[in-house]
């Protein structure tokens, strides 16, 4: 569909912005943890950082409702983490029928930043198997990053297991939990997201996935409240999204009665 | 009465007495409904117990109830200390378990059917120089011909011998060629091949132990010895097993089969070894050891070792992915880890498949695969139907409701108009759909279709909620 157009002086600027963008993410890409520095770093720069550190992290929606915006989250840490890696994407999904929302889609990933190719799908029974096929793929190597889906509570012995085995191979590893997941997992890091509604009617804001994404729990650090982050298809990282230029319907929701913006879930 | 044993025999007794006459001789007798499907299945569980000795075993049950068990022994006689030897070891085996045999060996198929059935003793054997002579004396009916045998009798043929003098053409004229045709075989003069219980596999290693072994550990050390001499064995050609299957043998007689399978010809013993562990874990409730194993066997279909295939990028890591999908394909089935394949299909339910991984490498459809227009992250198994209030005739989608909740549309976009396959021909999928992509007020966002255009039929036509976008 026509996009350009009267956008193209956007563009130029826009490029300008994200290079300079990009180097500020370079520069504030540091080990999760750190919290020396004076500045904290952005949500963005903190779910870079959680992408580039090997272990063991969760996603958990909102709400049910959310299940899709929490996977397409996911699946940016995990495109993140792939990028520099060579080897599979594996991708754990469960089909157990009734609730869920389906299975990746190939043209769905690459818009999300993972090339489908890359991706090698497996089918788990139940949550026991899922668990189990993520610590073998953490172990195996030729896994770029482990993508996996759990459905009930978590076991810890095997949650530990699948971090440990991923921190000594070097492979991220993200979880994607039920809303109602309750449990303080061995996660390095655990963020909640929901969706986030677009800003401006022009369609070309469609190719641009968002999500209102919060780090609940992180070690040694603390929780982060909730942001606008956004897939950028040029980085191929995720920013922090805009917030200005709310226009139409969507202008009325931004962050209502449902949830408070300084409130975050306790980890645990 | 069907069938009886030794003893019920001695006191007189003998198949096609009526029972009232047998209780009358013998009031102690005791008896069971004879069971045709009960001793079919024993039958071939015995059958897969011979494959001990041979892969090639076929299990028949004769129509007046005695089993044969026809195991191809040429070539692994002498594992056993010969052919005597062999035979003495499956009579001495079957007789612990209260099975009375009558054992023959011979050239032919025919010829051991023959001596077994109907020459009298309990161990026979008949090398090729005697076949002629061996057979001449046992009676027509030993040469499996069923009812051919009372006409030869009427004729006054009783014997093989008898029927070896008249010449051959007259012979097939008046009896069929069937009958030239068995007495060819059992005189190893035609082939018979055997088709096997279970067709056996190109390679196999076997081990029997001195005791049998208990314990599942104790097994996975007799397995990893199997794998290695086996591993060695397709290395030092240049081969691969593809396809593994183990056989234990129960101290009782009963087999445990598994089988695992490999993405890419491999000759990694401690790879094989490690795909029947997790078939072991996988299977843990249906392998039962019994009272001991005192065998197995290994057997794998071997293909040439890999110029690679499975790669994603010609990284040294590769092989590390085939063994994990072997590893993950060995507990889940291969079915279960997957690819995903580009397919020539405007429908976008079938616009890219799910393959087995361990078929081969990513499709090289992908190479020319552009994302094109907006597509979801997540696609429903199946669509599912929502109720929808639109503009008519082709407005998107103002709200709607599905999987019970009630979603605002805030922005919507569409349509992108979808014509079906045209070369298909199965029902449902000849309408054009006009997908639209729908975002509630929260900013979730819908992928959904109308099957069909207004008009086209008196039904308004039906929505659908198909995928949903990250």
């Amino acid at each position: 569909m026509a996009k350009s157009g009267e956008n193209s002086a956007v563009t130029v600027d826009k490029l300008a912005q994200i290079a300079v963008l990009r180097q500020q993410i370079h520069g504030l890409a540091l080990p999760l943890g750190r919290t020396d520095r004076v500045h904290a770093p952005g949500l963005d720069t903190l779910a870079l950082a959680a992408a580039q550190t090997p272990g063991l992290h969760e996603v958990r929606p909102q709400t049910y409702r959310d299940g899709p915006s929490a996977m397409g989250f996911l699946c940016a840490l995990t495109a993140m983490a792939a990028q520099e890696r060579t080897g599979a994407v594996i991708w754990i999904a469960q089909a157990r029928g009734g609730l869920d929302f389906g299975r990746p889609y190939g043209p769905g990933l690459a818009r999300s930043g993972i090339d489908p190719r890359r991706v090698l799908l497996i089918d788990a029974p139940d949550d026991v198997s899922a668990l189990w096929a993520a610590e073998e793929a953490a172990k195996a190597g030729g896994a770029a990053a482990i993508l996996g889906q759990v459905l009930g509570a978590v076991d810890l012995t095997a949650a530990r297991r699948v971090h440990l085995a991923a921190a000594q191979r070097g492979v991220f590893v993200g979880l994607a939990r039920p809303h109602h997941a309750t449990g303080l997992g061995p996660a390095l890091t655990r963020w909640t997201a929901s969706g986030a509604p677009g800003l401006t009617q022009t369609l070309s804001q469609w190719a641009v996935p968002r999500w209102r994404v919060g780090l609940d729990r992180r070690r040694d650090g603390p929780p982060v409240p909730v942001e606008i982050l956004e897939w950028d298809h040029v980085t191929h990282r995720v920013r922090l999204g805009a917030l200005l230029g709310v226009s139409g319907s969507a202008a009325k929701t931004p962050d209502t009665g449902r949830r408070p913006v300084t409130g975050w879930r306790r980890a645990g | 009465m069907w069938t009886l044993n030794a003893a019920a025999r001695g006191l007189g007794l003998f198949p096609g007495q009526a029972l009232a006459d047998a209780q009358a001789i013998a009031p102690e007798l005791q008896f069971a409904d004879a069971d045709a499907a009960g001793d079919q299945a024993a039958l071939e569980r015995l059958g897969l117990w011979g494959s001990r000795y041979s892969p090639w075993v076929r299990a028949q049950l004769e129509d007046d109830g005695t089993g044969v068990l026809l195991i191809d022994i040429q070539g692994s006689e002498h594992l056993f200390g010969g052919e005597q030897a062999l035979m003495r070891d499956i009579a001495a085996r079957l007789s612990a378990r209260g099975i009375e045999t009558r054992i023959a060996a011979a050239e032919s198929i025919g010829a051991a059917y023959a001596l077994a059935r109907h020459g009298g003793a309990a161990l026979a054997s008949l090398d090729r120089a005697q076949l002629r002579v061996g057979l001449a004396r046992l009676p027509v009916e030993a040469l499996r011909i069923g009812a051919t045998a009372d006409a030869l009798r009427r004729t006054g043929l009783k014997t093989i011998g008898d029927v070896l003098r008249i010449a051959r053409q007259p012979l097939t004229a008046r009896f069929g060629a069937p009958l030239t045709l068995r007495l060819d075989q059992a005189l190893a003069r035609a082939p018979e091949p055997l088709n096997p219980l279970i067709p056996p596999l190109s390679h196999r290693a076997q081990l029997l132990f001195l005791e049998p072994v208990l314990s599942v550990e104790g097994v996975m050390v007799a397995v990893a010895r199997a794998t290695s001499d086996l591993a060695q064995a397709l290395a030092a050609r240049g081969l691969g097993a593809r396809r593994l299957r183990l056989t234990l043998h129960r101290t009782d007689g009963a087999a445990v089969r598994l089988e695992a399978g490999c993405a890419t010809p491999s000759h990694d013993p401690a790879h094989l070894t490690r795909l029947f562990k997790e078939r072991f874990k996988a299977a843990a409730d249906e392998t039962d050891l019994g009272l001991g194993i005192e065998g197995l066997t290994l057997e794998a279909q071997a293909e040439a070792a890999p110029a690679r295939q499975n790669n994603f990028e010609n990284r040294a890591d590769d092989g590390d992915l085939d063994a994990l999908i072997d590893r993950l394909g060995s507990r889940l089935t291969l079915a279960r880890v997957q690819r995903l394949d580009p397919n020539a299909s405007h429908l976008p339910e079938r616009a890219v498949v799910a393959r087995p991984a361990a078929h081969g490498g990513p499709h090289p459809a992908w190479a020319d695969f552009s994302p094109g227009p907006e597509r979801p992250l997540l696609m429903l198994p199946a669509a599912e139907p929502a109720e929808v209030i639109a503009e008519i005739p082709d407005g998107p989608p103002k709200r709607f409701r599905w999987r019970k909740t009630l979603y605002e549309a805030a922005r919507a976009e569409g349509p992108e108009r979808i014509a079906p396959d045209w070369w298909r021909l199965d029902g449902r999928a000849q309408t054009t759909r006009d997908y639209y992509r729908v975002e509630d007020a929260d900013g979730r966002r819908f992928w959904l279709y109308r099957d069909g255009l207004f008009g086209e039929t008196d039904a308004a036509p039906q929505w659908f909620v198909q995928g949903v976008f990250a």
